[in-house]
């Protein structure tokens, strides 16, 4: 093993540190999109209009069936040929980015529309029956007995399922990003390219992995704890 | 008349709830209504409060009559303080803060003068150290007395009690008992729905009983005399 020549030297290390930083960016930008996403297709669902709850449903049983990868690697391959063949366009060029932020947020947020739907179902009945007879409109139920309440039941699972959304952004590796925006795990395998060595750039790349997944669970653990200690029965 | 129950019906799929019931409140006055688990009185509650629809008869609150095939004014909501038997305090808010949302968002009190309403509620109630304490960390009995304290600072014409005292040890039935008996001699109108006959007796200006959906009304407490036997007083 010789990390001080295959990571810590130059230009390595700056591609390594790079990679982790596009690393949080993708993780953040897709814990952003797929929440956003992941409350529209949660309301759809729950949505009382038999059209919007079934367009719900759809969207969930594909997105949560198909694997990330090969969808990604639809978007980013296969999506460019139909695009011209439906249009006569050539599809616009640096979109890589863009699309992988798109198909694991759409992935993530099938996920999250589930959560966020067991939340609202787990709040109990009887406080919004209390909330109706205290004359609250049906707008402050919703934003402050329902959400904050189905948020705090809904949150250990959120924060599982952004872990795991956090690790999706090592996918990718097998998409054609420019060097700029490669993840860590792109870096890696740049640096393996040049170098033929493996070992010592994985298991940085994987070590980043390590340390922003306990970071981020940690941050988890805190709320998480912080909101239940306020709710759970004593007596 | 503050409240006037007319030949109300109602029905769950083939079984008769409530059949024909009929009775009146007036200003100032304590009526019991007492009967068997599953005789009705929760459901009769839930269509007085507006929870639920009922099916025939005619409902008068304060001047304002609603027929079965009507709506529930929203403009009644809030008049009414109910409280339930499970209390049904919002468990992500303070005490202070459960009691103070309905007088923000349905009276229009500003933050501060909430504040200082729900102080002296929670301090008739003895809870005036409670204010920051959230739901969970209260005992049974005080969960409960926050529930009639939130009830009043609305300033409700009625207070329904659904039950105060169910499921309570014997001290916190004391400390619920010995709150309500305040309230009946501060001439507040209330209906008492209740298993606890001897709280009934003490509270209660008029009686009622109800059984298998149908109700008697008395001004003699030995009304009650009847359910003797068919559960315990200190229930």
């Amino acid at each position: 093993m010789n990390f001080s020549e295959y990571v810590f030297s130059a230009p390595y290390l700056h591609w390594l540190i790079s990679g982790a930083q596009y690393t949080i960016i993708i993780a953040g930008l897709t814990s952003i999109v797929s929440l956003i996403i992941g409350c529209l297709v949660c309301f759809l669902h729950i949505s009382k209009q038999k059209l919007y709850h079934v367009c719900a449903l759809i969207y969930i049983n594909i997105f949560r069936n198909i694997p990330p990868l090969p969808f990604l690697l639809f978007l980013v391959f296969g999506l460019p040929g139909i695009y011209t063949l439906l249009t006569g366009n050539i599809f616009p060029r640096n979109t890589v980015f863009m699309l992988l932020i798109l198909g694991i947020s759409l992935n993530t947020a099938a996920y999250l529309a589930e959560i966020f739907r067991s939340g609202l179902k787990g709040v109990p009945k009887s406080t919004i029956d209390s909330a109706r007879v205290l004359g609250l409109k049906p707008s402050d139920i919703r934003l402050h007995i329902l959400l904050p309440q189905a948020l705090r039941i809904s949150f250990p699972a959120l924060g599982t399922r952004l872990i795991h959304n956090m690790k999706n952004a090592s996918i990718a590796l097998v998409l054609p990003l420019d060097v700029n925006h490669m993840e860590v795990m792109g870096q890696a395998g740049r640096i393996a390219g040049q170098t033929f060595t493996w070992a010592e750039p994985l298991i940085f790349a994987a070590s980043v992995y390590l340390v922003l997944t306990m970071m981020l669970q940690g941050v988890i653990t805190f709320f998480s704890q912080g909101m239940q200690k306020k709710i759970v029965c004593q007596n | 008349m503050l409240l006037s129950v007319s030949q109300i019906s109602k029905k769950y799929d083939d079984q008769q709830v409530l059949n024909k019931v009929s009775f009146e409140i007036e200003k100032n006055m304590v009526m019991a209504l007492c009967g068997a688990s599953g005789s009705g009185k929760t459901t009769l509650a839930r269509i007085i409060s507006g929870l639920i629809p009922f099916d025939a008869g005619t409902l008068t609150i304060d001047g304002t009559t609603i027929q079965s095939k009507d709506s529930y004014p929203s403009s009644l909501y809030g008049k009414i303080g109910v409280i339930f038997q499970e209390h049904n305090l919002f468990p992500h808010m303070t005490v202070l803060q459960n009691i103070t949302i309905g007088l923000i968002k349905v009276r229009k009190f500003t933050k501060e003068d909430a504040t200082k309403r729900a102080a002296v509620e929670l301090e008739n109630m003895g809870l005036g150290d409670k204010a920051q304490q959230y739901p969970a960390f209260l005992s049974g009995g005080e969960r409960q007395r926050v529930a009639i304290a939130r009830a009043l600072a609305m300033d409700p014409f009625l207070l329904l009690l659904d039950e105060p005292t169910s499921g309570l040890d014997p001290l916190r039935i004391e400390d619920v008992f010995q709150t309500i008996l305040q309230l009946a001699k501060s001439n507040t109108t209330m209906l008492l729905i209740t298993h606890h006959l001897e709280l009934a007796s003490a509270a209660a200006d008029m009686y009622s009983v109800i059984d298998n959906g149908t109700l008697s009304v008395s001004q003699d407490s030995s009304l009650l005399d009847t359910l003797k036997g068919s559960f315990s007083s200190s229930q």
